[in-house]
């Protein structure tokens, strides 16, 4: 069950999380957001950062991109420590998509490669690639404004994989999406992962979307933010919605959320 | 179709209303329209109102320019920088609540009554509110925003230029929008004081028995600054195409 020959190469560790700490506000009053958080993520596995909000998942991610810095703890990525730097072959989406307003889908997707300093003419031709890829070759000249929620996570996966980044960073990207969409949208992450492995991590607090994507799922539990348990989900690639409906999937799914439940206070 | 009627009829009520108290008020109070439509004419005929009007605009020009130069710089770096904000935003809250007029006095001192004085006080009542609007988009920037530019890689200046400029845009232009109001209003007031150029014309007018070419000194400049207003909208739609059009897709 667990064949899967082009998965992840377990003895190459892609990237490193070694003892991550992180607190917001002040000396007494401190709130312990991460606490000693240490993983190892094998190259080209799509790894889920499974957790209730809140229990820190999305400021691991941001700490691995390098847009936060830890209190202690290094991120190291190809065996360098990139703690605190951005770039570096990390591409990140972000939950809210955060494009530019007042930038074209085309100019929006070529952000990246434009601030990396390549010409006119061979970022767009890139980005185009990348646009007609999402399917939204019909769209490359709209504002952000006049697309939809989905079509616009489609541009911010577009931007994220526009600059090739050989880990890409997820941070509950369908969170604020209807589920019709997001159902579309699993699909759709899933045939483009397909065409281009990478390293993926996907934070999530949705745990039939780690399971539908990922091979591995960490399960964070909240204040502070530990990992609580590491499954690794054992369906064949590719996969399809069927799965869904697997007794496996059911029960690891009931499995997974009696382990959430506890932490969990509503 | 009836919506674009509205302003018309109100333009019309307003003429109507001012037609009637000028017949009964007398032209040597309130000249009706009728009679400042005619003044209007001969002022322009004789060419004294627009020469100096266009006179006194280019000196308002160089001082709201200069106020949008410094202005706007310093209110990003103000909006984003604790030290600069905690340094100039006194100055800036003193300076904002003081009217320029009371201080024509002692520029005069200062600066004589020519050229610079009139530059100075279009610079002064401008500044403080250009550099204020702009703070307050420079503060609103989303730190996502920023997060983004980071997460991609983008150096400080690329992150200014790339992401809080255009970010700001829509506060940029209602600062330079705000500011040529108060640039054209100081102007008036500062050439009060001194009796020159388009404010020294409206004084002398003030002083005649009639009161139609005084009223349209007044409209002239009504529309001057209605329509450098206008063309600072079109401009801003230019510039930025997104920003009217995301404005009317979320109202």
């Amino acid at each position: 069950m667990i064949a899967n020959p082009a998965g992840p190469n377990r003895d190459a560790p892609k990237l490193e999380v070694q003892g991550i700490s992180k607190a917001y506000g002040r000396d007494g009053n401190a709130l312990t957001v991460l606490d000693n958080i240490s993983l190892v993520v094998p190259e080209l596995e799509f790894l889920a950062l499974l957790g209730p909000s809140g229990c820190g998942k999305s400021t691991l991610l941001r700490i691995i991109d390098g847009i936060d810095t830890p209190d202690a703890g290094r991120v190291v990525l190809d065996g360098k420590d990139v703690t605190g730097t951005t770039g570096n072959g990390r591409g990140m989406v972000f939950q809210s998509f955060e494009l530019f307003a007042w930038r074209t889908v085309l100019s929006n997707v070529a952000f990246g490669l434009e601030v990396a300093g390549m010409g006119k003419a061979k970022r767009l031709q890139t980005a185009r690639q990348y646009i007609d890829m999402v399917g939204l070759s019909a769209f490359q000249n709209a504002f952000p404004h006049q697309l939809s929620g989905g079509m616009q996570q489609r541009v911010g996966i577009a931007r994220a994989l526009a600059i090739n980044p050989s880990i890409l960073l997820m941070d509950e990207p369908y969170g604020a999406l209807d589920v019709q969409t997001r159902d579309l949208l699993q699909d759709e992450l899933l045939n483009i992962w397909e065409k281009q492995r990478k390293t993926v991590i996907f934070v999530t607090h949705s745990i039939e979307e780690a399971l539908y994507l990922a091979d591995r799922i960490v399960v964070i539990s909240p204040r502070p933010g530990r990992i609580q348990q590491d499954i690794v989900v054992p369906f064949a690639r590719p996969r399809s919605a069927e799965i869904k409906s697997d007794p496996v999937f059911l029960e690891l799914r009931r499995e997974i959320w009696q382990m959430l439940k506890r932490g969990v206070k509503v | 179709m009836r919506r674009a009627m509205l302003p018309l009829i109100g333009v019309f009520l307003f003429l109507l209303v001012w037609q009637l108290a000028g017949r009964s008020l007398g032209a040597a109070i309130l000249a009706p329209p009728s009679i400042v439509a005619f003044d209007y004419l001969e002022l322009l005929r004789q060419g004294d109102m627009l020469r100096e009007l266009a006179l006194s605009l280019r000196q308002m020009a160089i001082g709201y320019l200069a106020a949008c130069v410094i202005g706007m710089p310093l209110g990003v770096v103000m909006g984003r920088s604790r030290v600069a904000d905690g340094v100039f935003h006194p100055w800036v809250a003193m300076f904002v609540v003081t009217s320029t007029a009371a201080q024509i006095p002692l520029l005069i001192l200062f600066l004589g009554t020519g050229l610079w004085l009139r530059i100075t006080v279009a610079f002064l009542s401008t500044v403080f509110y250009v550099v204020l609007t702009t703070y307050n988009g420079a503060r609103g920037i989303a730190p996502n925003q920023l997060a983004v530019g980071r997460s991609f890689g983008a150096g400080r200046l690329q992150i200014f230029w790339k992401i809080m400029i255009p970010a700001i845009y829509p506060y940029l232009l209602t600062a330079a929008r705000i500011g040529l109001v108060h640039a054209i209003r100081a102007m008036v007031t500062a050439e009060l004081f001194v009796i020159v150029g388009y404010g020294g014309l409206i004084h002398q007018s003030g002083l005649s028995i009639e009161t139609g070419p005084l009223l349209g000194l007044i409209l002239t400049l009504m529309i001057v600054s209605l329509l450098g207003d206008l063309i600072l909208r079109g401009v801003g739609r230019w510039v930025a195409p997104w920003y009217e059009q995301q404005r009317l897709v979320s109202s």
